[in-house]
């Protein structure tokens, strides 16, 4: 039988995204149910993660624990993303201005 | 008066209090236990622990800290003393990507499919040396020549492959002669280039010299010392090792050191041979070995060649070759390994040398294309092998088409689509991205989805594991810094 868990992540600490795109990450291990829930009046994001071969206990407690820790660095990700999109859209702006692949909204390509 | 303002108009922003400064673009993936790689997007990188990063972000890093002036230097940060950030970040980025404008330079001929080895991992169907079917016709070459002159890329290569090249050397003539004369006809001649793919067994004197006369230079294949290549590589008589050195000294006599270069096929036999595979390499004076694996095609596939070792394995056997390599330069020798060289140019440098399997948008069709001998058009080699093995998914049209037919193909736009790694799941987060690529036909291959899944990719273990391994390698020794930097400005 292959071993399964469920852990809750705290909504108000995580984003949604960043908890998918950890658990995607490890899709080569294991399969992931994500869903918001609420109780109590908190909100949470619920895992619940089987591995795909027969492991035992402690691999899928290694798997938790890398999958914790790939969420902290999701949420970091998130936090360089948002403080940055700005000057990223105008650099790839910049960058590719020339080259004819970008062109103003409606306008075709440049020839 | 002095013509440098004082120190103290450098110091606006006192050194021991929390800086103020504005984060710019940039990604990060773990590099071990507690270092993280982190890059910005021109592809730059530097090391940071986790507890540094966490205050990077959080906006809580002083002016004094170590690594707060590099982390200004290199655009991850920008300051009152940094305005132009953006700008020389949108100058990297544009230099990096400029490639992209300038479309197809590669063109590939399939001069014929007649080959007079049978390799049991060949990728393309071995025919009969005595058959004219599987030749590229006069009729096809043709037209292929002017669909690749219609490329806007001022810089054309244009590619011999087969079989065995030499084999159709009548119809390898006539292609070249016809693309000079087209092109000397244009309002802008191109920088116009050949190059033939050769096992060299069967060239001439006759073809050699035609070969120097118009500057094509040579690709062979070597794949390690005599045993192994002719094991690897069967064909009558069972001396393809003794030709292929024997043409290889041929050529260089007839073109220059510099006219050959060679290519090696890693197969099972190969992994416990790297020293010997490398030191074959040296003996033949060649200045580098570039290290690849099997490709999942043809009959590599149908022989269960390509099955025969994985990822895991090719990366041990390539490991210990690129650390025999490493060592052979400490002693003396001037050697190198080009994939890394390769990686190393996009690591250290803003130039992309333009390797077809690591760009994105990925290179099928925009870096090369080839024109098969029954004139089908195929967006890459692997393409082409592909369709071997009747899948053509990745064939763009026949010459018979406009260049701006087979470049709307729906596929072709579709595969550039979606393997634009900026935006592809897990590459977009990923800090190795800007040195990376994306393989749509092998994706398509093994997941028949162009952009794959990245967590069961062995495109993507592969790469992470020779990203990761060329950092280690240049943060524990300065020796292979300094190499690893020569290799990057070489490529």
């Amino acid at each position: 039988m292959t071993e399964s868990r469920v852990i809750e992540f705290d909504a108000s600490a995580y984003s949604l995204l960043a908890i998918q795109k950890a658990c995607h990450r490890f899709t080569n291990k294991a399969s992931f149910e994500v869903s918001p829930v609420v109780r109590d009046g908190a909100s949470f994001v619920r895992v619940s993660l089987s591995l795909l071969a027969e492991k035992n206990e402690s691999e899928l407690t290694l798997l938790v624990q890398q999958l914790n820790n790939e969420v902290l660095d999701q949420q970091l990700r998130e936090q360089v993303r948002e403080q940055t999109a700005p000057v990223r859209n105008l650099i790839l702006a910049y960058a590719f201005s020339r080259t004819g692949l970008i062109a103003p909204d409606g306008a075709p390509p440049a020839a | 008066m002095s013509q440098f303002e004082p120190i103290e108009f450098f110091n606006t922003q006192r050194a021991d209090v929390i800086a103020r400064y504005a984060l710019l673009p940039f990604n990060f993936t773990a590099l071990d236990g507690t270092r993280y790689v982190v890059t910005n997007l021109a592809g730059e990188y530097i090391l940071l622990e986790r507890e540094v990063l966490q205050r990077l972000v959080s906006g809580a890093l002083c002016a004094e800290d170590p690594l707060y002036a590099d982390l200004r230097a290199r655009q991850f940060l920008a300051d009152e003393h940094s305005k132009m950030a953006p700008d020389l970040l949108a100058i990297k980025v544009r230099t990096r990507n400029e490639h992209l404008a300038n479309w197809t330079g590669l063109h590939m001929f399939v001069l014929t499919l007649r080959c007079d080895h049978s390799c049991p991992y060949c990728q393309v169907s071995r025919q009969s040396e005595n058959t004219a079917a599987f030749d590229l016709s006069r009729e096809h070459a043709e037209k292929a020549v002017a669909l690749t002159l219609r490329s806007p890329n001022p810089a054309i290569k244009i590619e011999f492959q087969g079989g065995e090249s030499f084999l159709n050397f009548e119809l390898l003539k006539f292609v070249v002669l016809t693309a000079e004369e087209a092109n000397r006809r244009l309002g802008q001649p191109k920088d116009l280039k050949f190059i033939v793919a050769t096992n060299l067994t069967v060239a001439t004197d006759e073809m050699l010299d035609f070969c120097a006369q118009h500057e094509i230079g040579i690709s062979t294949s070597l794949d390690g010392p005599r045993d192994l290549h002719n094991k690897n590589r069967p064909r009558p008589g069972a001396d393809s090792y003794e030709r292929t050195i024997r043409g290889i000294a041929k050529v260089r006599q007839r073109l220059g050191r510099r006219s050959v270069s060679a290519l090696m096929t890693t197969t099972e036999a190969s992994l416990s041979r790297a020293h010997d595979i490398v030191d074959e390499y040296v003996a033949q004076d060649f200045g580098g070995i570039f290290l690849r694996p099997l490709s999942p095609y043809g009959f590599a596939l149908k022989t269960r060649f390509f099955r025969a070792y994985n990822a895991e394995r090719w990366l041990q056997f390539y490991d210990e070759a690129l650390d025999y390599v490493i060592e052979l330069n400490r002693k003396g020798l001037e050697f190198q390994e080009y994939y890394a060289s390769t990686i190393l140019t996009k690591m250290l440098t803003c130039k992309d040398p333009g390797y077809v399997d690591l760009r994105s948008p990925a290179g099928i069709g925009m870096a090369g294309v080839i024109y098969n001998y029954d004139g089908t058009v195929y967006a890459s080699d692997e393409a082409r092998m592909l369709a071997e093995m009747n899948d053509t998914t990745f064939q763009l049209g026949t010459v018979e088409d406009s260049f701006e037919t087979l470049y709307t193909n729906e596929t072709f736009l579709q595969a550039v689509d979606e393997t634009f790694a900026y935006s592809a799941p897990m590459c977009t987060d990923c800090a190795f991205e800007p040195w990376c690529g994306a393989d749509p036909v092998f994706h398509w291959r093994q997941h028949q989805d162009m952009v794959g899944r990245k967590p069961e990719s062995e495109f993507c273990q592969r790469n992470m594991h020779i990203f990761r391994g060329l950092i280690s390698r240049m943060e524990k020794d300065p020796f292979v810094r300094r190499l690893f930097t020569r290799w990057a400005h070489t490529c």
